[in-house]
């Protein structure tokens, strides 16, 4: 037998799609709460297994998807997320419903993402970010919808240029884009409604 | 092997009815109304098997967001036992194939139509609202291009305006169903056409709270803890509606929204809670109503 990996992306559409979507759902609807991966997706190198199950779970042909040069440069990512989403690969971030990074230091400028308009703030991207950990330690505090008083949250990785463009961010409300970070096992989201304080300095 | 075993049969529909591309197309725009709280998504609602005005917008966002280990509860105007509640509950009993229940503490998804239950939720529900006209200035303003232009701005003045004659005319404002809420400080939001008398349990709700517009292909949401407040005026504060006098004929509930039943042709009536869970569940645990068959046993 060839020993090649075989991607089978999920084993029950519906209901892996669908556990997926609704820990994301919640995890959206509760900014800093922190999610477990339901369905991990094996993947080629460099996905993360939370990475390949929220792409399976989001994005379509009819969502352009945006890729980092991580992934860019792999035909072996590159072919499952075309064989399991055929979404549109787009170069221009300006376009991207969806940009998929492997790392939060290839987020660049924030601004070049789609913001959305006044009259449509969703035709914005949301930015999904592979990170090393996520954890509720107290690094950034948040408030707003979703969040009863504040949660706190820090995200392994996230350096101060990052903080203070999240934080520009959400002074664009309704505009903006939104992020969800994946670790290999966790999913956390930050939309654009959330106001960000930082309670401690970057590392 | 048997014949079952290598029957490969489909299932008639896919798990909750909806086709998976469709389920995607409306979870991207889910996403987008939470993080975005108040304002309308728009998206490609598909047809449904029934039609429009029977809830085709809360079906959808239903069936996206529905899974196996989901319990669900169905009511229309608070009851789960009127047609729009029995109907939609039975087409999911087919497509899903979920638990059901008439009980809102015990369910993790409830889909409604024109009221929030008196329960109070919680962190782990999920409330689907099925909505009418989802644009609150659409009858002030018929033009979309405008509305948008409207909510782009911040701009609601015409809506104040629109208050502002009630009080004029009639000395209040008579608004009492659909009453606009101003969410997060930013838009003005229609809460459907539940009375006024829920709007305050729409204000940081633990629950997430979901609308969806079928015809008018909209979805828009409140994350759990969103600000929503009714509008209104410094002189002419926003009033929930009161029955000071009035208790439910089955359960003796007070402070809850009423249905009236007119029971002949001399004009008698009964006032019952419009939440029928509620009502059943204060029968259970003992209080009883004038028009209670305990009661009057009790009386006796």
């Amino acid at each position: 037998m060839n020993a090649a990996p075989t991607y089978l992306g999920f084993a029950d559409l519906a209901r892996d799609a669908q556990a997926s979507f609704r820990a994301t759902m919640d995890a959206m609807a509760r900014p800093g709460t922190i999610k477990t991966t339901p369905v991990p997706v094996n993947a080629p190198q460099p996905l993360n297994p939370t990475m390949a199950m929220l792409a399976l779970t989001l994005c379509d042909f009819d969502s352009p998807i945006w890729l980092d040069d991580n992934i860019a440069q792999s035909d072996a990512a590159k072919s499952f997320i075309a064989f399991h989403t055929s979404a549109p690969v787009t170069k221009d971030k300006a376009t991207a419903q969806f940009a998929l990074l492997t790392s939060p230091a290839s987020i660049g400028n924030l601004s070049e993402f789609a913001q959305g308009t006044d009259e449509y703030p969703d035709r914005s991207t949301t930015l999904i970010i592979q990170v090393d950990a996520i954890s509720n330690a107290q690094f950034a505090t948040l408030s707003g919808p979703g969040i009863e008083t504040t949660a706190s949250l820090s995200v392994e990785g996230l350096d101060e240029t990052f903080w203070s463009q999240a934080q520009r961010n959400s002074q664009l409300f309704p505009r903006g884009v939104d992020f969800i970070f994946v670790s290999d096992t966790q999913l956390c989201c930050l939309p654009r409604s959330t106001k960000i304080n930082l309670t401690r300095e970057a590392a | 092997m048997s014949l079952a075993e290598i029957s490969t049969e489909q299932d008639a529909y896919n798990f909750a009815y909806l086709d998976e591309q469709t389920k995607r197309m409306i979870r991207r725009a889910i996403l987008k109304g939470i993080a975005i709280p108040g304002y309308q998504v728009p998206f490609a609602a598909r047809e449904m098997p029934m039609p429009y005005g029977w809830g085709t917008g809360g079906v959808q966002v239903t069936a996206s967001i529905l899974g196996p280990d989901d319990t669900l509860k169905v009511i229309d105007q608070g009851s789960d036992d009127t047609t729009n509640a029995v109907a939609i509950r039975n087409f999911f009993a087919v497509t899903s194939g979920v638990e059901m229940t008439m009980k809102t503490s015990e369910a993790s998804v409830i889909q409604t139509r024109h009221r929030i239950p008196e329960e109070e939720l919680t962190e782990d529900q999920t409330l689907i609202y099925q909505v009418p006209i989802p644009e609150p200035l659409r009858f002030l303003e018929p033009r979309e291009t405008e509305t948008r232009k409207m909510h782009a701005l911040s701009e609601y003045g015409l809506m104040h305006v629109k208050l502002y004659e009630d009080i004029a005319t009639h000395g209040h404002i008579a608004t009492t169903y659909a009453y606009p809420v101003m969410v997060e400080g930013r838009y003005v939001m229609d809460p459907s056409p539940t009375p006024k008398f829920d709007n305050p349990k729409m204000h940081k709700n633990r629950a997430l709270q979901l609308f969806g517009a079928g015809r008018e292909k909209r979805i828009y949401a409140l994350p759990p803890f969103t600000d929503v407040v009714s509008l209104d005026f410094e002189d002419h504060p926003f009033q929930i509606q009161e029955w000071p006098d009035t208790c439910c004929a089955m359960c003796g509930a007070k402070d809850v929204y009423f249905d009236e039943v007119i029971l002949d042709n001399e004009g008698s009536r009964m006032f019952v809670c419009s939440d029928s869970d509620y009502c059943e569940t204060r029968q259970a645990d003992g209080h009883y109503g004038e028009m209670h068959a305990e009661y009057k046993e009790r009386i006796q």
